[in-house]
Order: structure tokens, then sequence, then C-alpha cells
């Protein structure tokens, strides 16, 4: 990606009359960072006035002193930090569950061509199907408990592993697979030295897709009558009619779901190198 | 001669009648299974599936053609909440469309709305419920801002990288060339980055739906979310899976515009894949 600013960079200052690039030069280019960092104070600064200036009453949007000040007392708040954990948890059987039935399922039906047609058709009906649609009858199955979120999130999330492990595996390189036959190989060795590492890319992405949409599921589930996790504390303060604790913790969870993101990323990095080009390219 | 001009017309709608079986059996074969399981099982959530199919033909279709055989039920709930999504999918799409631009051509704006753009993303869109509430009371804005906010960070993500992804000899071509701005961004900038665009607007609108039942579960006094909940509290639960089951139509409804407009617009594209992978 630098790499690319670089050149379309100097694609500008060729363009440039001369003059243009040795003025750019003397100041140099500001940092991404710096611009990053400009960026967030701006927001803060204008949330500031837009309350001072009264234009939205602070019922509704609280100071952002305010806010960050209980944000950092949600942080060192014992019951908060259970909630976190029990919405942590939940998330985390959802992804377990999820991906122990949904790779290997779609491994097999994306291996055996005459199984892949109608599971996709069979998947592409489910998966149209909003998981916050069955939120009421979950309730009703499973009460409103770590199992009711966890079925849902779970629901939610089988697709999008499901598919991709099919898509992987689909997309290996014929031509490596006729190569491993041609030189003899067992239908296991063909798996674990073919199918298998072209496939984790796809897997990886899928994981990562679902890994966002779980925390999404459990958190509406929280807001919508679960009795545990991070969803009902914020229900809870808004009911006690406290903005400032409402967006602290809407501002916690925003960085609880950054956190998994770039978790998820590195782990990705780290595990399957070899899917960066995909990454890049298929977003 | 004549047996053979009819016998392709015959042949060609077996081959699709043949393709039809081999694609859906599967489907069918777990609908058979359902019915059979709650028929035994007597669940009370789960009802048939023949009894979920004749609740549908009842609540949301009718025998009058005038109202294109559509029950007063469906244009009672299923209206409003197709408007919400419209509005809270078409503001989504041009902010989105709109910015990804802006961040993606001129670069120190994008260094400067990264950080927030990542928070935002990051936030799950449902967390908002309360402050919308708040904002918005109990209105069809509260959904449609809902909706909008929820869709346009896919968007504008993925016209961001649509934008930057653009091949840097075709750039450079078009400088080369001196194209005037307008003809670049017509000719060279929207056509390259045209397929990450509508892969952004394709995950948003199994967002949007999500969304939208999510916020009208949460407070609405209409729409498609509100039936749910409404026949979940009269215990109607045959009425409540026919609702899920218009929800199911309206995905692969959706889905096979996207498809079918992407195969038009964007038939020069070699990397495009009747379904994408990246969606909800």
């Amino acid at each position: 990606m630098a790499s690319d600013v670089h050149v379309i960079d100097q694609v500008e200052a060729d363009a440039r009359p001369t003059g243009g690039p040795v003025a750019a030069r003397r100041w140099g280019p500001t940092p991404d960072w710096v611009l990053g960092v400009a960026g967030v104070v701006t927001m803060f600064v204008l949330w500031d006035l837009v309350v001072r200036a009264g234009a939205v009453s602070v019922d509704s949007l609280p100071y952002p002193a305010d806010t960050l000040q209980r944000a950092g007392e949600l942080l060192v708040d014992a019951t908060f930090l259970t909630e976190v954990v029990q919405t942590l948890w939940a998330w985390l059987l959802a992804m377990l569950v999820a991906s122990a039935v949904g790779i290997p399922l779609g491994l097999l039906l994306g291996y055996f061509s005459a199984l892949y047609r109608p599971s996709s058709s069979v998947v592409h009906a489910g998966r149209s199907i909003p998981s916050s649609a069955f939120l009421p009858i979950a309730i009703l199955m499973f009460g409103l408990g770590t199992q009711m979120k966890v079925s849902l999130a779970i629901y939610a999330i089988f697709w999008p592993i499901l598919l991709n492990s099919m898509y992987g595996v689909r997309d290996t390189e014929p031509l490596m697979l006729a190569t491993g036959r041609s030189m003899g190989w067992t239908r296991t060795r063909l798996l674990t030295r073919v199918v298998l590492p072209s496939a984790a890319p796809a897997i990886a992405t899928g994981l990562r897709v679902a890994s966002s949409t779980a925390l999404i599921v459990v958190l509406s589930a929280e807001l919508l009558g679960a009795t545990n996790g991070v969803g009902t504390v914020i229900t809870t303060y808004q009911q006690a009619q406290r903005p400032d604790f409402v967006y602290a913790g809407i501002l916690l969870v925003g960085l609880l779901g950054m956190g998994l993101y770039y978790g998820f990323n590195l782990v990705e990095r780290l595990v399957v190198p070899w899917g960066q080009a995909q990454r890049e390219g298929g977003r | 001669m004549s047996g053979q001009a009819l016998s392709r017309p015959i042949a060609t709608s077996a081959l699709a009648v043949g393709r039809g079986v081999r694609s859906l059996w599967l489907l069918a074969l777990l609908l058979v299974v359902w019915e059979v399981a709650a028929r035994m099982v007597g669940s009370l959530f789960v009802p048939p599936v023949s009894q979920i199919f004749g609740a549908f033909v009842d609540t949301w279709l009718s025998a009058s053609p005038s109202s294109l055989f559509l029950s007063s039920q469906f244009r009672a709930d299923v209206l409003p909440s197709l408007v919400r999504l419209g509005l809270g999918y078409g503001a989504a799409t041009v902010l989105g469309v709109g910015l990804g631009i802006l961040i993606g051509v001129w670069r120190p704006a994008g260094a400067f709305f990264n950080p927030l753009i990542r928070l935002g993303m990051s936030v799950p869109v449902t967390a908002l419920l309360p402050i919308a509430i708040v904002l918005f009371g109990i209105t069809s804005g509260m959904n449609v801002f809902l909706i909008a906010l929820g869709c346009l960070w896919p968007i504008l993500i993925n016209t961001y990288d649509g934008v930057r992804g653009i091949d840097r000899t075709v750039v450079t071509a078009a400088r080369s060339l001196r194209l005037t701005r307008r003809r670049y961004f017509l000719r060279v900038l929207l056509p390259g980055a045209s397929p990450a665009i509508f892969a952004g607007m394709r995950i948003s609108i199994g967002i949007a739906l999500v969304l939208m039942v999510i916020s009208e579960l949460y407070a609405a006094t209409a729409g498609l979310g509100f039936y749910i909940v409404s026949q979940q509290r009269l215990f109607q639960f045959p009425q409540l899976w026919s609702a899920i089951v218009l929800l199911a139509l309206l995905g692969i409804l959706f889905n096979a515009i996207f498809a079918l407009v992407e195969r038009v617009l964007l038939r020069w594209h070699r990397n495009v894949r009747p379904d994408s992978a990246e969606s909800h």
C-alpha cells in the first residue's frame, strides 16, 4: 500500500511544472500518523463545540471530556469488566462451535463437486435470513442467558464460515491437484499438502468476517433482552438517564471491536502469510 | 425435420429442469426433514414447513389483482420496512461512494480520517440503538439512521480500496494522455473502482436487512420486525415464521438483482464472481 502512495505522488510530482516538487521536498510530506491524530483531535473539538453551542442537548450528547472520564471509570469497574468477559465468552463459544462445524463441512462440500451446487443453494437460502429475525424465537426457546446469544451468533456466522471454506477448496488450482496425483500422492497427502494450504486464506477471511459479525449479534441480543453482557450495561445506563456512561460504553465497545479486528489481522498474517495478496485484493 | 425442431426446446427445458433438480434437491430434502421432524416432535416454537407456507399465503398474499396479489398486511408492514431500507441504504451509498472517492483520491484526507473510520466501523451499530432512540424518538428516522450508518462503512471502505487499487500504469497512461479531470473521473476512476464499489454495496444490503429487523424489533410501530415481535407476543408461530420466510425471499431477491446488475455493468471485469464470499 505504502509503495503505491509514493509512486502516485511521484507521478503527480513529475506532472507538475518545475518548482513544485522542490517546494514539496523542502517541507516533506506530513506523516500519516500526524494527520490521523489531527483527525481524532478535530473530532473531539467539534464534538465539544457542538455541545457547547447547544446545538444538541447535553441529555442526548454529553461533553467529550465527561465521556472519556466515564470510560476511564468503566475500565476499572469490576462489574463492567465481568460483563465484558461475559460478552467475549459468548463470542468465543459461537466462534468455536461455528468453525468446528462449518470448516470441516465446508471442506467436504467444496471437495465433492456433486454436493457443491445443491449445498450452495441451501447456504444462499439460509444466509438470506437476517439472524436478528430469529431473536424472538430464540428468546422463547433458550431463555435470556448465554445460550440464546450464542445460538443466534452461531446462526449468523455459520454461513460465511461454511461458504468461504467451500470456496477455498473449490478454488484450488486444478494443475496443482493434477501434479500431486501424477506423483502418486494419496488422498490424505493431497488434502493436507495442496487443498488445505490453498483453502486456508479463504477460510481465514471467513473467520475474520465472522468474528465481527458474531460480536454484533451478541451485542444486539444483549441490547434486546439478554440478562448478561456489555449490552445490558449500556441499556441499564440508558434507563438510568446517564448518557455519559452510555457513550463511554459504546466507545469502549468500539475499541473492543477494533481490538478484535486488528488481533484477527495479526493472527491471520502469522498463520497464513501466503494469503496476503488475496487479502489485499479481495476486500 | 419437424421432429428435430420440436425436440430441441423439449431437450433444453428438460436440461433446465435437470439443472434445477441437481441444485435444489438438498434444499427440498432438508425442508422435508424439517416437516417430518417438526410433526414428530410437535414443538410449539418450530411449526412444520407446510403450516409456515400456509400462513405465508394467508398473511402476505391476497387474491385481488388490484393490489398486485399482496395483502393489506403486506402493505401495512412490508412497505414501511422497504421504504426505511431504501432510504437508509440510498443515503449510505451516496455518502459512502462520495467520501470514499474523496479520501481515496486525496491522500492527506485518507490519513486524516483513517483512525475515525476504523473506530466507526468497529462500533457495532446496534450499540447505537439507545442513542438513536434518544436522538430520533420512535420514528422511521431512527430506523433509517441506523441502516444508513451500518451500511456506510463497507461501502466507504470498499470505494476507498477500489480507488486506491486502480492499476498504476492506467493512472500514468491517463496522465500522459493529459485527460481532463472530468474525463479522468468518468473514464478511469469510476470504472476502475466500480467492482469494489459494487462489492461493498452487496455486503451492505445484507447488513441493511439485519439492521432493519433489529431496529424494528427494538422500537417501531409498523414493519416486519414489529410484526415478528407482535406475533411472538400472540404466540402465533406459523405467522412469525412466515415473516422470516418473507425476509429470506427479500434477501434472495436483492442478491439476484445485484448479480444481474454486476453481470451487465461489469461484464468487462475479469474477477467478477457471481456470489461474493464476504457477506453476511
